[in-house]
């Protein structure tokens, strides 16, 4: 059997079993799903342990540089006419995502143990949301990729619409209205994107589409509106506020997902959709990005700064930390490229690590004012530790994997000659003194000093399988910062073939504006940088 | 320029390279082991539990670093067959960018490595007595153990970028140990601020490695975090001129490598968390924030020194950075009444002596000066801590006095420590700060050298005086404490006999060449010869007497003042404004508060406006009043029956699907 056809059924069929299941059967509802994320990651894993050594599906651009290779194919026709067809497969971006993906929902499922309001319904959500967000990573078809990218919105407004909370700082509608409208204004924008490029190539068959040279011009016109689109989702600034103020009203597995994947589809679509088909457009506009994303990086940690609730701080950090994904892929380098890639993995690990141990005392708690808290290493060591260690890792210290991917991203943007990029470089830098002010500040006031005496009761994760999911998430944070190289082999497997697209389309404007005199072509010379 | 580089480019690599064999990757041995002692402590709750078990693992761990490194690499190199040992592999291959981990183990990183295996033993032994019945004790040896891994991990970096990490986790180990004693609001604070501080300088320190690592890219045509390999750049290449076609930014990439140094070896104006970093336990501030951390910045820059000599006026700003700080943190120490913040300036100041060594170009003696300040800083550190253990937790020397007798082992130590710093004839300290004073003698790279070297020689009065000062108001008079003093346990002494016999006789392995006629007597210098560059070091007889006279001077002027002064510090009143001055640290960091507290917290404040009013309020909010209406009613259709949300799932999917084969059909 299809391995991807595997990761991707098991969470369906979970679906309709944990629809068949009264509810309140809670135990079998948690085992069912349990069951489920489990064999989803074992499943993963063996797809990222053997996918060096796979046959090779699909090629997209066979015999020329660009070569782009996918394994794990399946092609079935559904409405052939249409070129409209079931396609499953994957290129290394595409498995560091599932891998990702299937680590979260893992630890989410378990973190969710704790929910005690409509349990079974609780955990359906969660296993159609996670459904749609594999679909997504594994589609090779654009018709069924916006499919389960609209299937993975869905209930994610229904979680957190229903499991969420209102706290002083955000107010739990506002924030799920907001969520879900920017996230379908976005997709809408992608959409248009999509038809378009299928009326270009009469295809929804993405490996082929990649073979269609669509027209420069057209290009420049349809990259800012898929990009765009894809991007409100990442979220790049100032698309974002949708995204910390959902973080804070969401339920703690809902957060994981939300920071941990849902941002990482918005990164996805951008390479896999604007990057890959429009490299010429690409070329001009990337470099434009890189000025964007110091917005992310720094206004992000700014705002973080200043804000007390810490799940608007995670979630502020989170769009300062996707600004140095965007800056890898404005690098247009190869070690960018591949540590944007990487970034994406480990900021997703690290941020859900994080909404986990958040929602682990916010649940005794019910608050996350950092003024409210204070001492609680006292009463749960372990929680603490792993906080610390999640803090760590976001504040790009080695050992964990965030150092090593924001490196690669640093470095790359600095490798580029382009002053569009190293001084986004400088700025990034910047970025990590003012991601360390917040984050230590916050570990200081949670967890150091003297604790209110009615934080005496609360409880730390002691038994094995409430510590799992948080060993698990820091055990992936740390093998892949000792180890980085598979997942840089992996990311790098992905984005060469975009990143030659995009170097050759860069070359040939350099070259059309060399060989053009001044006067003949203006215009055009002007894109070209 | 070039006739400057020109007798550098001869000091090459004399050594035999070794890369294969037990000896070339036994320094991974050496650098792994106290991780796992960590990794043992912090996975295995029993361990962690039982104080004494981890303690005994992590001093093992430590030892054994030590034995090793003497018997199969320092032995060997005194008797003549020194080598450099290399283990390298790739870590992180993308493309054309390759970064490598491993390590070299040349002359430098093993006197280093001694230093740090050498004197952590003696602290991690101390801390044995001086943790006594602390319930932590074993989460204690696990993160002093992590420190040791991350500074071994710089001093035998191959490249760059590992010094790099291991950097960081020293910047990690660092906030964990000053911030061990959690519970209390200032450790927090303390830990917090030395973490963000050196953040700042590796602000600076990451964009300087990659200045020099492009330009080393541009001058040889290969990208390369290897100091070998910008050595060879720096010396053969042209890198300075090279550097994107200009010598000036060779000095800025020099400079933001400094910044690095600046940081870790906490000089101004990045000076200030060092005296804060006291709030950790007395072992560490003892091996960290006085023999080996600090100075890792001190290190870094003389195993990289070609960088600096990549510019012309870079070293220049590096002599006026020491010797500023090597002044005002003397200054501040002064007026110190904590035993521990007295010793955390004095450290400040001696950093800067070896900073202004580095500006000089005398990497040797600031290497020296390293060494010798390792030992006895970390001595008096530790009978600091001894005399902290012995008053029941009190630091305040105003409540001491008297402990000559209370404390005999404590006090004959203090005092071996305590003329060491001063150099006062033959002991160690004397040798090593006469080599940097010297290196000033008649240097002219060094724009304003003269004034600088009379600088140095204020701070040697100054020195003499804080010392003498502290002595005579923790061991003078009568005592004045509220509970009975007692002297320490031998665990802890012990470490003391042993870090005060080396403090007295490792001077002496410095004695420049020309002090007796006969040359050789500067095995220091011998041993370094791979590193050693410029000329030898040489004893100026006037200056060593000029610089021992004052030093006496402003020894004998303490006495006068403290010796029975009984704790009360007649200086205020005396000094006014200048003491008020010096007490408030120059003011430096109630400048840093103002910047944190007002212009970032100002400018954080703007950017929230603006996300609120401008990007939420206007832009978003705008938008989704319309909507909002349509959200009311959406809400109202939330039946809470999930039938209803499936129907309207399918229902909603089924209509997309629809939309799309139209428009496709229309087409």
């Amino acid at each position: 059997m299809n391995l991807l056809l595997l990761i991707l059924l098991t969470p369906a069929i979970a679906t309709a079993v944990l629809f068949a299941i009264p509810g309140q059967r809670v135990t079998w509802v948690r085992g069912v799903a349990t069951l489920a994320s489990s064999l989803v990651l074992v499943a993963s894993l063996a797809l990222a342990w053997g996918y060096h050594d796979a046959p090779v599906g699909r090629v997209a651009g066979a015999g020329t540089t660009a070569e782009h290779v996918y394994k794990h194919t399946m092609d079935v026709d559904w409405v052939p006419s249409l070129g409209l067809g079931f396609r499953l497969g994957v290129d290394g971006i595409g498995v560091a995502m599932v891998l990702l993906t299937a680590f979260i929902i893992f630890a989410g499922v378990i973190v969710s143990y704790t929910v005690q309001k409509r349990v079974k319904e609780y955990y359906i959500n969660l296993m159609a949301l996670v459904t749609g967000v594999f679909g997504v990573f594994v589609s090779l078809d654009l018709f069924f990729y916006y499919f389960f990218y609209e299937l993975a919105v869905i209930p994610m407004f229904l979680l957190i619409g229903i499991w969420g909370s209102t706290t002083r700082t955000v107010d739990q509608q506002y924030a799920t209205m907001k969520l879900v409208l920017m996230l379908s204004t976005g997709a809408v924008a992608a959409l248009v994107g999509l038809l378009w490029l299928y009326t270009q190539g009469h295809t929804f068959d993405m490996v082929a589409l990649e073979d269609v040279k669509l027209a420069v011009k057209d290009q420049m016109i349809w990259f800012p509106v898929v990009f765009l689109g894809f991007a409100s989702l990442i979220p790049l600034w100032p698309l974002h506020s949708w995204s910390p103020a959902g973080h804070a009203a969401a339920p703690a597995a809902v957060s994981m997902l939300h920071a941990g994947v849902l941002m990482k589809l918005g990164a996805f679509g951008v390479l896999r959709v604007a990057m890959t088909y429009m490299p010429d457009a690409a070329a001009v506009y990337l470099p434009w990005v890189g000025i964007l994303c110091c917005f992310n990086i720094v206004y992000g940690a700014l705002v973080a700064i200043r804000h007390k609730d810490l799940k608007l701080i995670i979630g502020y950090s989170s769009s300062s930390h996707m600004g140095y994904v965007l800056l890898g892929l404005a690098s247009i380098t190869l070690v960018g490229f591949s540590g944007a890639v990487f970034l994406m993995f480990a900021h997703g690990i690290m941020t859900a690590l994080a909404f986990s141990l958040i929602g682990w005392f916010y649940d005794q708690t019910h608050t996350r004012m950092v003024g409210d808290l204070g001492g609680l290493m006292k009463v749960m060591p372990f929680a603490g530790f792993c906080f610390i260690v999640a803090a760590m890792a976001s504040a790009g210290l080695p050992g964990f994997a965030n150092f090593v991917s924001e490196l690669m991203v640093i470095i790359g943007a600095w490798q580029s000659d382009s002053l569009f990029t190293k001084i986004p470089a400088v700025l990034a830098v910047w970025g990590l003194v003012l991601t360390g002010v917040y984050l230590l500040r916050a570990v200081k006031d949670v967890w150091y000093g003297d604790m209110p005496e009615r934080w005496k009761d609360l409880k730390d994760a002691t038994r094995p399988i409430q510590k799992l999911p948080f060993i698990v998430l820091m055990g992936v944070l740390v093998w892949f910062g000792f180890r980085p190289q598979p997942m840089i082999d992996l990311a790098e497997d992905g984005v060469r073939p975009i990143l030659t697209r995009i170097q050759e389309a860069e070359a040939a404007a350099a070259g059309a504006q060399t060989a053009a005199t001044p006067h003949d072509e203006p215009a055009h010379a002007e894109g070209g940088r | 320029m070039a006739d400057l580089l020109l007798p550098l480019a001869s000091a090459g690599h004399a050594a035999e390279v070794v890369t294969e064999g037990f000896k070339a990757w036994a320094p991974w041995l050496v650098l792994f082991i106290p991780l796992g002692v960590a990794f043992l402590v912090a996975a295995m709750p029993p361990l962690r539990k039982r104080g004494n078990a981890a303690a005994a693992l992590a001093i093992a761990g430590v030892a054994t670093g030590f034995i090793l490194t003497t018997v199969l690499y320092f032995l060997p190199l005194l008797g003549g067959h020194g080598a450099t040992y290399e283990a390298v592999v790739d870590w992180i291959v993308v493309g054309d960018v390759v970064i490598q981990f491993g390590s070299r183990l040349d002359s430098l990183a093993l006197i280093m490595t001694m230093v740090v295996t050498g004197i952590g033993t003696a602290i991690f032994v101390y801390a044995l007595g001086y943790m006594h019945g602390d319930p932590a004790m074993g989460r204690f040896y696990g993160k002093f153990s992590l420190f040791v891994f991350s500074m071994l991990g710089i001093v035998i970096s191959p490249n760059f970028f590992q010094t790099f990490v291991f950097w960081e986790l020293v910047g990690v180990s660092s906030y964990l140990l000053i911030g061990y004693y959690w519970k209390k609001h200032s450790a927090g604070e303390a830990a917090k601020k030395a973490f963000l501080t050196n953040r700042v300088g590796d602000f600076g320190f990451l964009l300087g490695i990659l200045m020099v690592w492009t330009a080393v890219g541009e001058a040889t045509g290969t990208l390369s975090f290897d100091f070998e390999v910008i050595r060879h750049a720096v010396f053969e290449e042209g890198y300075g001129a090279s550097f994107f076609g200009s010598s000036w930014l060779a000095g800025l990439g020099a400079i933001l490598v400094f910044c690095g140094c600046m940081g870790k070896s906490a000089q101004f104006p990045l000076h200030v968390w060092l005296p804060d970093a006291m709030e950790g336990p007395t072992p560490v501030s003892a091996l960290m924030h006085a023999a080996t951390m600090v100075a890792a910045g001190i290190y870094m820059m003389i195993r990289c020194f070609f960088v600096l000599q990549g510019s012309s006026w870079a070293p220049t700003v590096v002599a006026w950075l020491g010797g500023i700080t090597a002044f005002i943190a003397a200054t501040m120490a002064i007026t110190q009444r904590d035993i521990k913040k007295v010793l955390a300036y004095s450290t400040l100041s001696q950093l800067g002596y070896m900073t202004m060594a580095l500006g000089a170009g005398a990497y040797t003696a600031a290497m020296f000066h390293l060494t010798t300040h390792a030992c006895f800083k970390a001595l008096l550190f530790l009978c600091a801590g001894s005399v902290i253990h012995g008053c029941h937790h009190e630091q305040d020397m105003t409540h001491m006095g008297g402990l000559k007798s209370l404390m005999p082992s404590t006090y004959r130590t203090w005092m071996i420590g305590t003329v060491s710093l001063t150099a006062i004839l033959p002991i160690a300290g004397w040798w090593s700060k006469d080599e940097i004073l010297g290196s000033y003698v008649g240097n002219a790279s060094i724009a304003g050298g003269p004034l600088l070297l009379i600088l140095g020689l204020a701070v040697a009065g100054m020195t003499a005086f804080y010392m003498f000062r502290a002595t005579h108001m923790t061991f003078s008079g009568s005592y004045r404490g509220h509970h009975p003093a007692h002297e320490s346990p031998k665990v802890m002494t012990g470490p003391l006999w042993a870090l005060a016999i080396a403090s007295l006789f490792v001077g002496f392995i410095g004695i420049p060449d020309n002090t007796f006629g006969t040359a050789h007597t500067n095995i220091f210098e011998h041993l370094l010869h791979d590193w050693h560059v410029g000329e030898s070091a040489h004893l100026h007889v006037w200056l060593a007497a000029l610089s021992t006279v004052i030093a006496i001077g402003g020894a004998l002027l303490a006495r006068a003042i403290y010796a029975k002064s009984e704790g009360k510090d007649p200086l205020p009143a005396k000094l006014g404004g200048i003491w008020t001055l010096c007490n408030e640290l120059w003011y430096v960091d109630r400048f840093y508060l103002w910047l944190v507290r007002t212009v970032q917290q100002g400018i954080a404040n703007v950017c929230w406006w603006f996300e609120r009013n401008v990007i939420i309020q206007g832009a978003i909010n705008g938008l989704s009043q319309g909507t909002r209406a349509s959200g009311e009613a959406l809400r109202r259709a939330q039946s809470g029956r999930l039938g209803a949300y499936v129907t309207s799932f399918v229902v909603g999917a089924v209509i997309v699907l629809l939309v799309v084969l139209v428009q496709l059909q229309l087409r």
